[in-house]
């Protein structure tokens, strides 16, 4: 009898603790929460701004052919008021369940928007909740940004569609993927900064040219067109691939010079009161297509230099017309100057970076393009 | 006066010992405290520099310990400066490492309740952290000695791995120019940066615990080299990451660079969770190792049993924690902590060596 009682109390000790094991303090059941993935800002019509948020329906996914071919993976709510915090307690009367914000993958501000409020001061919410991640992208549309979360595919969420575009950096034609963090940073700083701008072409997505942020007010003050992202994403050296024109007159017929990689070193010089700048923008690739009539094969190393160098002139206009649109048309710096004449020059650089950007439209800048064409692809020559 | 039969541990147990006494809970908000002083991207060199004064201090400590080799310095602060100063040296050492481990509880508290356990109350959060320690504490030095030497390996691979994962938003731009405004900024940030080495006093206490007296230099060198390698490791990614400008701006930089990329591919995409609840059990090891000092030294003061003084520090830690009202209180208290600790733990062991020294030729003159 004695001995069994320590065994006794323990095991009652025990099933005690069974009741500790019943489940977290404060869970909440996944079906029950709204997963947010991503959200739209946008003026109303009445001068407040209307956030939209993107839930994901998650048994839509997946089984939406067999069972329910009508139903979307995903619904969006909005609501209005005069800033995001009393918006998303709003939607909470529309919909049932609480939002959760740990999925949130994209913020898509309007432009409307972007022209009239800080980028820093719309975004300052995504920053200091707990759940939405630094990782979470950044776009603004051009249009109306709710319509961007919407789409006609059955199985698509547009959100993140939207996510994996970005991601993929495939072309020099748009902006390398931008994360809330990244403009966190520039926006504290004061740094003029792009952020991609999306539109919508018969009721789909396309990336579709850069929103210009002016430093000092935080504020979108224009827009760069694709080709003028090229022109930044040579100066910054940041592109992965993508191609180039490698012809010169207009009668000509295609080439394409195809980016494998590029490079550039922006270089400041201080003489006195004297700033420049000297951009050196080396990239190496192939011919990826060759239509001329009249070919030169490529075998001979004549042609190639031809090619190069032509591809070369179109990068050098790119390059030059992205800068001129940059220093005379919004007179910012986008293109990363400033950065490297703090790191080269951090005295000089205190006493423009009050009121660089101005400084920055007035300084004269060189560039250097050089291209090697390491192969040709399958041909080399046609036969005439 | 000591506990009838003593713990042993290993040279190594010692430098884990020292180690993870100094990795705490400073370490989330490390590249901010730095960076606000100093302004500039160059906070890794303030790590480095006060990093090699930090291991100076504990050298001298070291010797100062050799001296006494049976002793702690409960013991031997009296014999110094008499039993009415040592006393009192001693109690107020021992509230410092009250408010330490009252401090370190409730930054776990903070943390936790904000990323993991939202809607759990912080006396839920603290409570099963503060009796677990007072467990561990009961086991005496050898139990938390073995402790320390399983969680260390894990927090700083798991550490380490989290930062490397992060290199795919570093930016090297970030950190430059190195030393753009002189060396000016980097002095103003040593002292922030040195706090975070606080808790290398630790040898104080348990140097007559260890089994080899003799040639352990390597101990406190080793036992500061690894947080210094560590912390200047950390300033370098996160701000090398979020940038000078970014980091100032947030409340726990560690945090929100390991929130700010995603890996895609692997088993897991993102690592704040993981990261913090490693994280935490270098918090417990310092509150542990905090707790256990302040009862030796009520111990060894009152030269009573030791259960009835952890059981009654528990609630005075708990009482301690909850004084700071909101976040910007409890970062005030972490101020306080180690500015008293750096003042009292640079200075101290210095003057106490030199009295030591003055004693011991009085007597060889006699």
């Amino acid at each position: 009898m004695k001995k069994c009682r320590p065994i006794l109390r323990n095991s009652f000790v025990s099933m005690l603790l069974l009741f500790l094991l019943s489940g977290c303090w404060s869970s909440k059941s996944i079906e029950d929460v709204n997963i947010a993935v991503g959200s739209a800002v946008d003026k109303s019509k009445d001068g407040k701004i209307r956030s939209t948020l993107q839930y994901v329906i998650p048994h839509a996914i997946g089984t939406s052919n067999s069972k329910s071919p009508q139903q979307k993976p995903y619904i969006n709510v909005s609501a209005t008021g005069i800033s995001l915090e009393p918006i998303g307690w709003e939607t909470t009367l529309r919909r049932e369940g609480p939002i959760s914000g740990a999925h949130q993958k994209a913020v898509i501000i309007g432009q409307d928007l972007a022209r009239e409020e800080p980028i820093r001061e719309i975004t300052d919410l995504y920053f200091r909740d707990i759940e939405i991640r630094g990782s979470t992208s950044i776009f603004i549309s051009k249009g109306e940004a709710a319509r961007t979360l919407e789409s006609k595919d059955a199985d698509v969420i547009p959100a993140i569609r939207l996510v994996e575009i970005a991601e993929q950096e495939l072309t020099t034609r748009a902006l390398r993927h931008l994360s809330l963090m990244k403009t966190w940073g520039k926006s504290n700083s004061q740094t003029s900064f792009l952020i991609q701008l999306i539109d919508l072409k018969k009721g789909e997505i396309e990336f579709d040219g850069a929103a210009v942020i002016k430093g000092r007010t935080n504020k979108m003050i224009g827009i760069l067109n694709k080709e003028e992202i090229e022109g930044i994403n040579w100066i910054t050296g940041e592109g992965k691939s993508g191609a180039v024109k490698a012809f010169q007159k207009e009668s000509d017929k295609p080439i394409y010079y195809q980016i494998e990689s590029m490079k550039s070193k922006i270089k400041p010089h201080v003489t006195g009161n004297r700033i420049s700048f000297d951009v050196k923008i080396e990239s190496e690739g192939r011919i990826a297509e060759y239509w001329d009539p009249h070919f030169k094969p490529a075998f001979k190393n004549k042609t190639i230099k031809q090619i190069e160098h032509a591809a070369e002139k179109e990068v050098m206009r790119l390059v030059v017309n992205t800068t001129k649109k940059m220093q005379k048309e919004f007179g910012v710096d986008v293109g990363g100057f400033g950065n490297q004449l703090r790191i080269q020059y951090p005295n000089v650089w205190k006493n423009v970076k009050g009121n660089w950007d101005e400084k920055f439209s007035e300084i004269p800048i060189t560039y250097d393009v050089s291209i090697t064409i390491k192969d040709y692809g399958m041909i080399g020559s046609k036969k005439n | 006066m000591t506990s009838s039969p003593l713990d042993r541990i290993t040279s190594y147990q010692a430098v884990m010992f020292i180690t993870n006494f100094i990795f705490g809970a400073g370490i989330l908000t490390l590249p901010r405290t730095t960076t606000e002083k100093i302004k500039t991207p160059d906070s890794w060199i303030a790590i480095i520099v006060s990093g090699l004064i930090i291991t100076l201090l504990a050298v001298i400590i070291l010797k100062l310990c050799q001296r006494y080799p049976n002793e702690t310095f409960y013991q031997f602060n009296q014999k110094l400066l008499g039993k009415w100063v040592g006393s009192l040296l001693s109690l107020t050492v021992i509230s410092y490492y009250i408010a330490l481990s009252a401090y370190e509880v409730r930054t776990m508290a903070e943390t936790t309740r904000l990323f993991l356990l939202q809607g759990t109350p912080t006396w839920a959060i603290m409570m099963p952290f503060l009796w677990i320690g007072l467990y561990l504490v009961q086991g005496g030095v050898n139990a938390i000695a073995r402790l320390l030497e399983i969680i260390f390996p894990i927090t700083v691979i798991f550490f380490l791995l989290v930062m490397f994962l992060g290199m795919k938003i570093f930016e090297v731009d970030n950190l430059r120019p190195v030393l753009g405004s002189g060396v000016k900024p980097v002095l103003k940030g040593l002292t922030t940066s040195s706090l975070s080495f606080a808790g290398f006093e630790i040898l104080l206490f348990i140097f007559m615990f260890m089994k080899e007296k003799n040639k352990v230099t390597k101990v406190p060198l080793l036992g500061v080299a690894i947080p210094f390698i560590y912390y200047s490791f950390t300033v370098v990614i996160v701000i090398g990451s979020l940038s000078v400008d970014a980091v100032v701006s947030q409340t726990w930089p560690v945090l929100t660079f390991v929130r700010s990329f995603e890996i895609t591919g692997l088993l897991f995409e993102r690592f704040d969770s993981l990261i913090l609840v490693i994280w935490i059990m270098q918090i417990f090891a310092t509150y542990v190792i905090a707790l256990f000092i302040a009862t030796l030294g009520l111990k060894q003061i009152f030269s009573k049993s030791t259960h009835a003084f952890i059981y009654s520090l528990i609630p005075l830690i708990y009482l301690v924690s909850m004084i700071p009202k909101n976040i910007n209180e409890v970062f005030k208290m972490a101020d306080i902590i180690g500015n008293f600790s750096l003042c009292l733990f640079s200075i101290m062991p210095l003057i106490l060596f030199i009295i030591s020294k003055v004693k011991e030729r009085k007597y060889e003159k006699m």
